[in-house]
């Protein structure tokens, strides 16, 4: 599936990461984005909705993070593709709905442009330690996905396959950027709509009379229906069977539980996404991710150079 | 993947903005197979690079 060539911004741009985020969402497809500002995130809900009346999409302007995130996943559900965009304290806001929308199955991103904490910690400057927070912020057992860009490119390019592996797994996707990647400015290079794959939301084929709603494909991942398309169907935070109404055993949450886990760790090695330099005579890795990547990378080219003067 | 690089190389630098985040994923991973080791930050600015060389060149010994 390709996206629509007039919402493209296609050519060769001198962007912040935040803008780049917000052209690479529209360049996936997304066509709602729910927010509430929050520096240093809100460069990207400033560009979504000046671009969003020119390209068909609908921004909402939330009360607070608690609604953006359930917001995104009502239009999910109504045909959708969805994204939030906050920083640490809104992100722990965010928590339930991340919760809601791994048990309900619903496809969406969570952008969070991470600063320094805890609580409101440095509004204007980076941080990078809400990674558990992504891994583990809400409660009850399950496994997620989490993409760190490090330059405003990677924030075009990554943002578009968070919107594909949360279509492609049904799972909220969290993009993690941070202060430095997200007001960086450097050339971003967007290519032609032709040139951009997006993944197709996954939709029932059965008639509705036969259609289960939570009954997985072999990939364990279940189809979607859209609302007001003649399914009726019901989605619930509860531990449900394959029809999405609640049972609450422990037989009915093992066999749930363990597919939203299995339907992510049978293809971890697919969704994994590492630029690694390791030869045979490696004796040290350094691994490291964001913006502190780009730091590392100017550490281990001094090692071909000498050390640096001050030591 | 870091289960098998922790057979091939000496030591692990875990370099993140942050007192041990994916530190402790690594080091859980890498199981003793290889020696890990953090340089942490707390945030407001990027690691000195000079300081992150110090902690190969220590990483190396």
């Amino acid at each position: 599936m390709r996206p629509d060539p007039g919402a493209v911004l296609t050519g060769t741009h001198f962007l912040q990461g935040n803008d780049a985020c917000c052209e690479g969402a529209i360049a996936a497809g997304c066509n709602f984005v729910a927010g509430y500002p929050i520096t240093p995130s809100t460069d990207i809900i400033e560009r979504i909705a000046w671009r969003f009346p020119r390209v068909g999409g609908v921004f909402i302007q939330m009360e607070d993070e608690l609604a953006s995130s359930i917001a995104i996943q009502g239009a999910v559900w109504a045909g959708a593709r969805a994204m939030t965009v906050t920083s640490g304290p809104g992100f722990s806001l965010m928590m339930e709905h991340i919760g809601f929308a791994i048990m309900t199955e619903t496809p969406c991103v969570f952008v969070d442009v991470q600063r320094g904490g805890p609580s409101t910690g440095l509004p204007t400057l980076p941080g990078q330690a809400d990674m558990m927070q992504a891994r583990w912020g809400s409660h009850g057992d399950y496994e997620i996905i989490a993409l760190c860009p490090e330059s405003p490119q990677e924030c075009f390019t990554l943002i578009i396959k968070a919107f594909n592996l949360a279509e492609e797994f049904r799972v909220p996707v969290m993009f993690m950027m941070d202060e430095c990647v997200a007001h960086m400015s450097e050339k971003v290079v967007i290519p032609p709509a032709d040139q951009i794959e997006i993944a197709p939301r996954r939709y029932a084929d059965q008639p509705p009379d036969r259609f289960v709603l939570y009954r997985p494909d072999k990939d364990l991942v279940p189809r979607m229906v859209k609302a007001g398309e003649g399914y009726h169907f019901h989605v619930t935070g509860l531990t449900h069977d394959e029809r999405g109404y609640p049972v609450i055993t422990p037989e009915c949450q093992e066999e749930l539980v363990s597919r939203l886990m299995k339907k992510i760790r049978a293809s971890e090695e697919r969704i994994r996404m590492i630029e690694q330099d390791v030869d045979k005579d490696t004796e040290v890795v350094v691994l490291s991710y964001g913006i502190s990547s780009r730091i590392v990378s100017l550490a281990c080219g001094s090692l071909q150079c000498g050390p640096f003067p001050s030591l | 993947m870091i289960r098998e690089l922790a057979k091939k190389v000496k030591s692990i630098v875990v370099v993140e903005m942050n007192y041990g985040q994916i530190y402790y994923e690594v080091e859980r991973c890498a199981a003793g197979k290889a020696r890990v080791s953090l340089a942490p930050h707390a945030g407001g600015t990027v690691h000195k690079p000079e300081l992150i060389y110090e902690k190969i060149v220590e990483a190396s010994r």
